[in-house]
């Protein structure tokens, strides 16, 4: 019933049939709902730490519960519980629907619960290991994410191994590496999705990370770097990349910043390497075009549709659907299937992310498949999956040559901003000064800071060397797993928070 | 408006998390060391937009932890996936459930590398402080009354000030929370706390630009709660900013509003915390004994003090918390330290072992930091600086701000100081030193103490030597 740490197969259609579906609905519809909505996930994690030469913890841990979503009006109520037992199902819909309903007109519904007994409509069970999708009647839904080794199949015994090759390869880099810490995580999580419009549908996502940290001492005192690979795929990761490269990249960062000379302070012409982050438009101008934040007219880029916000190099897209990347899913957390939407085009706004209820609530045909929850205990929202630039066609050198003074960042840490003022920082983990066309000098850490809607106006040049990374995004509170990806480009002009003058 | 909740009685449910912690424990053979950690947590959310309640949310959840040691080599699981149980009849399930985890942690056990620091904390002889950290009038409250004040502060902060555009959120929440900690070294520590909280987040500005300024208050009960000073600052910080522009790149004075203050501290505490010194990670190590900080400044965490929002009577190991000097008069006098990490460090413990619920393991961390407060408030202390920036807002912390190595640079948003007075706004602008630096150049700390949400308190603080970067 509760505990099963054992997720190989989805037992989730077992545990919510959808007859038992069906009735918790039609439940939650008989106390006044305009739309009810069940998610219902199971999950297991594995973590392992390694730190100062010694494997310091190998945790695993489950969760597993139903969340209830009821709509009444403009109120959303939300309830959720750890166990599938009807009789608790029927009294979260009870919790998550005891509040009054205004007269307020709230967002249209459909209400077809029948479609949920309907025997076509379900897709994903027994997709663990790479079979194929079941499509529903209405609409093909393409599996995306393919697995090949399930975590759990795979010795702890053998994950350890992982650990300690990385803290060896990493502390045989140099001696000048004083501290290393190496994490690995993997997850396994079912989730199903049932709601009064007629959706069954249930899926399996599986993620595995692995990241090396370290810490440098030198006369100039204690420097860090890092370097993290994350997918949207299993224990197969390992086989596909360089462990030795990983933990020599974490090592070469935090031993070349020993070096590292204090950042220019003001105003600068900054170029990004590809792959260093994509933190640029995640942040710039990603979380601006959420549809929440256009609802509540908290977005610089509210009743921006059509209009240039951005160079004519600025083409952004939000794509759940890259193969296997962190932000990859084949259905969002209400049931929707991820899609690729082109946000930005040549520089005009195209279109924002959207969740259900906001995409009802715009009496939109399509829905782009955007509505995520960091678990069944929290309400889904409006969240990026994989967001990219598209690549251009300069050389990535000739950008470095073709500037005078700039700073070259090789790689970015994270970033926040405030979608009201288009006011965004991110911060640089490897930086070097760029002098005459040759870049000579590595740079201390600091923040940059820019205006969404003027730093996309600033992008003079795109390279053609695109390359995707892996990220956490918070947003309310929630965490979700989520993809940059950006090619080589530069900005013409950004204020980098370094101390030198 | 219902009241939604049949609340389980609160002291059923230490009952029951004790009853199954010791159960945990008893399974432990005589050369296991075992501790279980349970945590049940019950939370209302609302969230008002619009003169419309837009969210509702209620949770119920209960949460296991194991750590099982055995000769040096420590394993752990956890699941969210235990049932709530009072009685007798459903309390053999869950010891059911509980033995799996059991298990689990115990085969993860052979795959540590063998380590002699490792080890559960034994009580240490110091009595556990007697703080009221949960309110019954808490429970009394009907979800009407906590909508309404939601409501209230929404309406409130648009009648205010005509520059309003919006209020992008009103929230309020609150939670209670039960903890029983139990092991093979005779801990048995059950611990229980409320709180309430009402925030809100205001858009000020005219057609052509935006800015946010939140208010927050917080209490034991919601009757305590202070919706106006939510109102009132919401509204001050959003509006003050209209007309915001780029500061020029310069090297100021730096005052810190105290919600900075008490960011700025929490950031500091991982150089102090016995962690970062046993692997070598702080730029403080090495150092106690010598002056790190201006003769100004002296630093406790005191989570013993009724009044810090992180007040609590037992540290993560459960053993009695305590108030530990870190800095006295600028000079570096102590850590934060677990039973573990002092161990290392052979230093004293502090019972300073922090976990963010079931699902981790303890690390080391303050609960209460608190700098002992100077002689100027806020306004002698802006005419004391006479020239330089106030600081409202930070952004980028979790990017800008390296705790081991010490370079600090953030965005930020705020007011210059002209002629010892706030003056015009700034924004889209970053701040950045080293907390090392940082630390020598706090030149006025105020008097004005603010017990904020979070680990530390907040006052009014000036560093000179900050780095101003803008156009």
């Amino acid at each position: 019933m509760y505990y099963s740490t054992d997720l190989k197969d989805n037992r989730l259609v077992n545990l919510i049939p959808r007859e038992k579906a069906a009735e918790i609905l039609r439940y939650g519809v008989s106390l006044g709902a305009d739309f009810v909505e069940l998610y219902a996930e199971q999950k297991a994690l594995t973590g392992i730490s390694l730190d100062d030469r010694k494997i310091t913890e190998l945790s695993n841990g489950s969760q597993g519960g139903v969340g209830i979503r009821v709509v009444k009006g403009k109120t959303t109520g939300y309830a959720h519980t750890a166990d599938f037992e009807l009789s608790s199902l029927l009294k979260a819909t009870k919790i998550a629907s005891s509040f009054d309903k205004t007269d307020d007109p709230g967002v249209k519904f459909n209400i077809d619960i029948d479609n949920v007994i309907g025997k076509d409509n379900v897709f994903g069970i027994d997709n663990v290991i790479g079979k194929d999708n079941v499509t529903n009647d209405t609409k093909k839904i393409n599996k995306i994410t393919q697995y090949k080794i399930l975590p759990t199949e795979v010795a702890k015994s053998k994950k350890v191994e992982l650990l300690n090759a990385a803290d060896e390869f990493t502390r045989n880099y140099d001696s000048q590496i004083s501290q290393v810490t190496v994490s690995y995580g993997d997850s396994i999580k079912h989730i199903l999705i049932a709601n009064s419009e007629g959706i069954y549908v249930t899926d399996t996502q599986i993620r595995t990370n692995f990241r090396v940290s370290t810490v440098a001492f030198g006369d100039s005192g204690l420097q860090t770097g890092f370097e993290s690979v994350a997918k949207t795929v299993g224990f197969e990761l390992f086989d596909e990349i360089d462990l030795e490269n990983i933990a020599k990249e974490a090592a070469r960062r935090a031993v070349i910043k020993l070096e590292a000379r204090p950042a220019p302070s003001g105003e600068i012409p900054v170029i990004l390497a590809g792959g260093s982050g994509g933190i640029l438009f995640h942040e710039a101008c990603g979380h601006g075009l959420e549809a929440d934040h256009i609802a509540k007219q908290s977005s610089v880029y509210t009743d921006k549709l059509d209009q240039k916000v951005g160079s004519k190099l600025v083409t952004l897209i939000d794509d759940g659907t890259v193969t296997n990347e962190w932000g990859t899913f084949s259905i969002d957390d209400e049931g929707q299937p991820a899609s690729k939407s082109v946000l930005i085009k040549d520089g005009v706004l195209q279109d924002y992310m959207w969740d259900k209820m906001r995409s009802n609530g715009a009496k939109r045909e399509h829905i782009t498949g955007n509505g995520r929850r960091q678990s069944y205990k929290y309400l889904p929202m409006v969240r990026m999956t994989n967001t990219y630039l598209l690549p251009g066609d300069s050389d990535p050198q000739d950008i470095i040559e073709d500037t005078n003074r700039g700073v070259y960042i090789a790689q970015l840490g994270g970033g926040q901003v405030n979608t009201a003022s288009g006011d965004f920082v991110f911060g640089t983990v490897e930086a070097y000064m760029v002098e005459n066309g040759k870049i000579t000098y590595p740079l201390r850490d600091a923040n940059l800071i820019g205006n969404g809607p003027d730093i996309l106006k600033k992008i003079d040049a795109v390279a053609n060397d695109f390359k995707m990374s892996p990220g956490t995004c918070g947003k309310d509170g929630q965490q979700v797993p989520v993809g940059c990806g950006q090619a080589t480009l530069r900005v013409t002009g950004i204020t980098l928070g370094g101390t030198s003058h | 408006m219902n009241k939604v909740e049949e609340r389980i009685p609160t002291d059923e449910i230490e009952i029951a998390t004790s009853k199954l912690a010791d159960y945990v424990v008893s399974l432990a053979n005589s050369d296991e060391e075992v501790e279980a950690y349970v945590a049940y947590g019950n939370e209302t959310s609302i969230r008002v937009f619009n003169s419309s309640i837009e969210t509702l949310e209620s949770a119920e959840t209960m949460g296991i932890g194991i750590r099982y040691i055995k000769s040096g080599k420590l394993g752990f699981a956890w699941s969210g996936q235990i049932p709530i149980s009072v009685s007798e009849a459903t309390f053999n399930l869950t010891c059911d459930y509980a033995r799996e985890v059991f298990k689990i942690a115990k085969e993860n056990s052979q795959y540590a590398t063998y380590d002699e620091y490792v080890f559960l904390a034994e009580p240490d002889g110091i009595e556990p402080v007697n703080l009221n950290l949960f309110d019954a009038k808490l429970l009394e409250f009907d979800t009407s009354y906590k909508i309404n004040l939601a409501f209230e502060i929404e309406k409130l902060i648009k009648a205010k000030d005509k520059r309003i555009k919006t209020v992008e959120q009103s929230n309020y929440g609150d939670g209670l929370t039960v903890v029983s900690l139990s092991s093979t070294k005779n801990i048995h520590a059950v611990s229980k706390r409320t709180g309430c909280y009402l925030a809100a987040y205001a858009i000020a500005g005219n057609s052509q630009e935006s800015h946010t300024g939140g208010g927050v208050t917080v209490a034991r009960n919601p009757g305590d709660l202070d919706p106006t000073k939510v109102v009132e600052d919401a509204v001050k910080y959003s509006t003050r900013m209209v007309g915001a522009i780029k500061p020029k790149s310069t090297v100021e004075t730096v005052v810190f509003d105290p919600k900075i203050t008490s960011i700025f501290l929490a950031l500091l505490s991982t150089p102090f915390s016995g962690n970062s010194l046993a692997k070598k990670r702080s730029f403080l190590m090495d150092r106690l004994g010598e002056t790190i900080a201006a003769k100004e400044v002296t630093l406790t965490d005191d989570p013993t003090n009724q009044n810090a929002y992180g007040a609590g009577i037992y540290d993560a190991e459960g053993l009695a918390t305590r108030k530990v000097n870190l800095v006295e008069n600028g000079k570096l006098v102590g850590f934060l330290h677990s039973t573990e990490t002092a161990k290392r460090c052979k230093m004293e413990p502090t019972a300073s072992a922090t976990r963010s619920s079931y699902f981790s393991t303890p690390s080391v961390g303050p609960r209460a930091l608190y700098l002992n407060p100077g002689n100027l408030t806020s306004d002698e202390i802006l005419k004391y600086v006479d020239n330089g920036v106030y600081v409202q807002t930070v952004t980028g912390v979790a990017s800008g701000v390296n705790p081991i190595s010490g370079d600090f640079s953030v965005g930020i948003e705020g007011l210059n100081i002209k002629n010892g007075k706030l003056d015009t706004p700034i924004k889209e602008a970053t701040i950045s030193s080293t907390m090392q630096k940082m630390l020598l150049n706090m030149c006025c700390i105020g008097s004005d103490v603010n017990w904020l949400p979070g680990v530390a308190s907040g006052q009014t603080v000036a560093i000179s030597s900050m780095t101003v970067s803008g156009l």
